[in-house]
């Protein structure tokens, strides 16, 4: 793993008014996003700073995301993002820095749109999590053979950013049923040979953030 | 509810319950005004995975609704 100075970007927030002016510059540990558009923001700085940040995502304000390579975009988080803040305590400094994570509403989960993001591409932790999010009678078997029809359909989408390999799935509930049933009657997908619980393996994505 | 696999020979099924929202909205005219009322609840929806391919998903429906309100 590289240095935190090496692994981290940075996030430029302006804003002028006729009285005053705000330049704030900050950490950025890690970003997701498109175009014009931040997905999820996770920033590191001090009490001020933070707040004012807090407050400028809030305001759907745009920024600036410069990533450890030096690439610029300018980007915000939608109308009425979701905010979490928490204190990390830093030897040799009397006051914790302040950790804000941003996330847009899609990102959430709350914009009604015909596909899901998801901060990490691996296949395990992409299925399970279409599964649980359209409520699917699914195995986890079928993790590799549901991925590679996804993406011969090009419906997963890598997004931009550092930090995460996130990815968006274009797909609606209807064409995952649609697929069960065509992988099941062309005896692409197993079927289990015992009745009971359908168990979930804990994926190595999540094991490693625990 | 219960998710699992159940079922014998050609029966034999995945079965997957969940919850879902739906909104019942209302108009009701008052002294010449619109009042709209929307009426939050969850139901169940279950989708059952055959092994031969069948897929089936079981959920409220309209007409379901209306008869319940009827026997209420």
């Amino acid at each position: 793993m590289k240095n935190a100075h090496e692994r981290f970007g940075e996030l430029v927030y302006l804003r002028r008014t006729e009285k005053t002016r705000t330049h704030i510059r900050v950490h950025l540990s890690a970003w997701i996003g498109e175009e014009s558009k931040a997905h999820m923001v996770s920033v590191v700085g001090g009490d001020t700073e933070i707040g004012a940040l807090a407050a400028a995502f809030a305001n759907n304000d745009p920024f600036t995301a410069i990533d450890p390579e030096g690439v610029e975009r300018i980007v915000s988080l939608g109308v009425t993002p979701t905010c979490f803040r928490g204190p990390i305590g830093v030897a040799g400094r009397r006051r914790p820095l302040r950790h804000l994570i941003g996330l847009s509403q899609e990102m959430i989960g709350n914009a009604k749109q015909d596909r899901l993001l998801l901060i990490s591409e691996e296949p395990m932790f992409v299925w399970s999590s279409l599964v649980l999010h359209f409520g699917l009678p699914a195995l986890p078997e079928w993790a590799d053979w549901f991925l590679s029809e996804l993406r011969r359909r090009k419906r997963i989408q890598a997004l931009a950013g550092f930090g995460y390999r996130a990815v968006a799935v274009r797909t609606r509930r209807q064409e995952l049923l649609k697929l069960i049933e065509q992988g099941l009657r062309q005896r692409k997908l197993p079927f289990p040979a015992t009745n009971g619980p359908v168990h979930w393996p804990a994926t190595d994505f999540l094991a490693r953030t625990a | 509810m219960l998710n699992g696999v159940f079922g014998k020979n050609e029966g034999r099924h995945i079965a997957h319950w969940r919850s879902v929202k739906h909104v019942d909205v209302y108009h009701e005219e008052e002294d010449g005004y619109q009042i709209v009322r929307r009426r939050e609840r969850f139901s169940h929806e279950l989708t059952l995975a055959h092994k031969g391919g069948r897929v089936l998903v079981l959920k409220e429906t309209e007409e379901k609704a209306t008869s319940d309100e009827k026997c209420a």
